[in-house]
């Protein structure tokens, strides 16, 4: 224990942790989908097999020329797989040209 | 001192005034809501002080997050939910088991389920650290089962990145997700024991680790195992349960011994409580509404009818609580993908 502002004070140890992987920050939003590819993430769970059709058709409506990586493409990165999956994630992003990724559909 | 609006400062300053100290951890997201034992080096130190790792020994890394999990990191935790020193290995474990991938602790942290570890403590570890397994094992009262239940929730918020309401999108919760924890009454159990069961000698102690919804108890005073079974399945076939629709986990029985008891003098088996089990309770798919919002149903389907769960095997009975012929109890399945329980030596 010891004083600060005259208060009585002492430490303890912080319960956090540190992240095992670095944060990354998101990458700059692109100006204009019109031309670009983008894939399509999907954890296979509350009816993204339902959501994804709409949202290419919203989307092709105003980009013209934007191309979709089905989320076949991709696996379920959901799950006992999830880290084998995730870890082959970039990889095939960047193999199937995506400018930009769809992710993040939930309840 | 450490930067306190550093998360990966070691040390945090505050005031000496207990309540003070939990009002600083608490509006930092980095309590249950409950008071906390403040974690001072020293106690921190203490509840380390009978294991042999180092306290920046990296056990696992906790989802979503990817939170390291040291020694150091747990011991925290442990010592904020009230551990005592000999917990700790069986905390150890506990999270070492909550981190193989087939747990899907990152589906556990983030589903909107109300999911929670229920932490089964088996072996002689029970006796030397006081853990309850008899009347009230999942109640109040008992400092070991309350405490490593509590620290193991402590862990998931704080080193997991489970913030309650943010991350963990649980839509309603339950009160397991304070604290979960069990032994089994061995002593009182005519079959031979979980952990025996899963391979392991009955001198070895175990911890495992299996996602549960809640628990749903059963009044069944009957005395033949026909009545029992007939109360149990009809508990156990809720269409909402989890398990319905994700065809998989590892829905829990817990019988007081008197109800073991009963079946064993009558010939039965732990084997052929499952099987039992696993027939009464399908039902025909017709009878589910047709359309559920997770497509992703993977239901088990046998002869046009769903199942509780992949297997009878599956199905996790174990003998805990006190001696009255009343109440048995079901813990339905979280159910998604493998949430297999896990056992780990301690």
């Amino acid at each position: 224990m010891r004083m600060k502002n005259a208060e009585p004070r002492h430490e303890v140890l912080w319960p956090l942790a540190k992240k095992a992987v670095p944060a990354h920050g998101a990458a700059p939003r692109l100006p204009d989908l019109s031309g670009k590819t983008v894939g399509e993430l999907w954890d296979y769970i509350f009816r993204g097999d339902a959501v994804y059709p709409m949202i290419r058709e919203r989307l092709r409506a105003r980009y013209p020329g934007i191309r979709f990586v089905d989320y076949c493409e991709f696996g379920n990165f959901h799950g006992a797989r999830s880290r084998e999956i995730i870890a082959g994630l970039a990889d095939k992003i960047r193999a199937h040209g995506c400018d930009a990724v769809i992710s993040g559909i939930g309840a | 001192m450490g930067d306190p609006g550093n998360p990966e400062a070691r040390e945090l300053d505050v005031p000496e005034d207990v309540e003070e100290i939990f009002d600083v951890l608490y509006e930092r997201g980095m309590t249950d809501g409950l008071p906390v034992i403040p974690p001072t080096e020293a106690r921190v130190k203490r509840m380390m002080s009978g294991f042999s790792l180092a306290p920046e020994h990296v056990l696992a890394e906790l989802p979503p997050k990817a939170g390291v999990a040291t020694v150091e990191k747990i011991a925290v935790n442990a010592v904020m939910a009230g551990c005592r020193p000999e917990y700790f290995p069986v905390l150890i474990a506990a999270v070492e088991a909550m981190a193989q991938p087939q747990f899907n602790l990152t589906g556990i942290q983030t589903t909107t389920n109300p999911v929670a570890p229920l932490a089964l403590i088996n072996g002689p570890v029970r006796h030397k650290i006081g853990v309850n397994c008899g009347a009230g094992a999942l109640g109040p009262g008992w400092r070991a089962n309350a405490t490593i239940g509590r620290a193991i929730r402590l862990i998931l918020i704080n080193i997991g990145g489970a913030a309650p309401g943010e991350v963990d999108k649980a839509i309603l919760g339950m009160p397991g997700k304070y604290s979960f924890c069990l032994g089994e009454l061995e002593e009182e159990n005519p079959w031979e024991p979980f952990h025996v069961e899963q391979g392991y000698a009955r001198d070895q102690s175990t911890v495992t680790l299996i996602s549960v919804q809640g628990t749903q108890s059963c009044a069944a005073s009957y005395l033949e195992p026909e009545s029992i079974l007939k109360m149990l399945a009809n508990a156990m076939t809720a269409f909402g349960a989890n398990s319905y629709t994700k065809g998989n986990g590892n829905p829990v029985v817990i019988l007081p011994p008197a109800h073991a008891r009963i079946f064993a003098e009558a010939g039965w088996d732990k084997q052929r409580i499952k099987r039992e089990l696993f027939e009464r309770t399908m039902f025909p798919r017709a009878e589910m509404p047709p359309r559920l919002l997770d497509t992703s149903s993977r239901q088990q389907i046998r002869d046009g009818k769903i199942c509780i769960c992949r297997r009878p095997e599956d199905i996790v009975v174990i003998v805990a609580g006190g001696p009255e012929l009343n109440h048995v109890a079901f813990l339905a399945s979280f159910g998604n993908d493998l949430a297999i329980s896990l056992v780990r030596y301690c």
